[in-house]
């Protein structure tokens, strides 16, 4: 298994990920989830991938939570307490867990060594085959934005 | 290697923080921590990716920035949803939007 800097590093990503969907405030839940995000992007760091972990912290810990923070502070906190369905919900996880790791033990996954890929490398590999789908992704996110938009006006024209 | 850790630990953190995100999208009824079980759920995937990659080739890497890409644009269509609503509305209650139907 793991040394225990990864189970370390594992205790704190889901004890933040727990404490952003329990906290009673939205900020420490908040705060909670850009702990989660960073100890994420330590993990790519420890996989020798830091390009990764770069954009993991610059897009999710950095974007995704001001985002997150403007809206908090937008439309305040409101905190309902979970009903009954948390213990349904806590079960259905916990299988899940279960027997995932189950089959991930089962499963013919083999113990490769790691590889440790220079940026140079992820680049050239990069643009040579997914250059392509990159402006695939580029028409879909336009697609969305157009959509988004026609929703927007269709609600307008109906006021 | 910092964190010396065989594929099945790194599977074994995917799966938990899927589990947390799966619990977090069926008991909570507050829109932003619906928001964070999902980012969590796309997480887990992209960890998988991320593993997988350093096991075989960097293809899973390259697809690991896709996803982060269209999770950021999710979260940030999602909030401008909760906001609209807000505004319209005064409260968002997962159950009873029912007003983007048309």
């Amino acid at each position: 298994m793991g040394n225990v800097y990864f189970w370390i590093i594992y205790a704190i990503i889901i004890g933040s990920a727990i404490i952003a969907l329990e906290a009673t405030s939205l900020l420490w839940a908040a705060v909670s989830f850009v702990v989660l995000l960073s100890e994420i992007a330590l993990v790519y760091f420890g996989l020798n991938m830091p390009v990764l972990g770069g954009v993991q912290l610059a897009i999710y810990a950095g974007g995704v939570t001001i985002l997150v923070l403007f809206a908090i502070m937008m439309i305040g906190e409101s905190y309902k307490k979970p009903g009954g369905k948390a213990v349904r919900a806590i079960v259905l996880s916990l299988i899940l867990l279960i027997l995932g790791t189950l089959f991930s033990f089962l499963s013919a996954i083999d113990t490769l060594p790691f590889k440790a890929y220079s940026t140079a490398f992820l680049g050239t590999v990069f643009v040579e085959k997914y250059s392509f789908f990159t402006i695939v992704l580029g028409f879909i996110v336009s697609a969305l934005l157009y959509m988004a938009n026609a929703i927007i006006t269709k609600k307008r024209e109906a006021k | 290697m910092l964190l010396e850790a065989d594929v099945h630990a790194y599977l074994f953190l995917s799966f938990s923080l899927l589990a947390v995100g799966v619990y977090g999208l069926l008991s909570r009824r507050s829109v932003i921590r619906m928001l964070f079980a999902v980012e969590m759920v796309i997480n887990a995937a992209n960890l998988n990716l991320a593993i997988f990659s350093v096991q075989r080739n960097v293809d899973g890497e390259i697809f690991a920035f896709f996803t982060i890409g269209l999770a950021a644009l999710e979260a940030a269509v999602g909030l401008a949803i909760v906001i609209v609503f807000y505004k319209r509305f005064g409260e968002v209650i997962p159950s009873k939007i029912r007003n983007l139907r048309w």
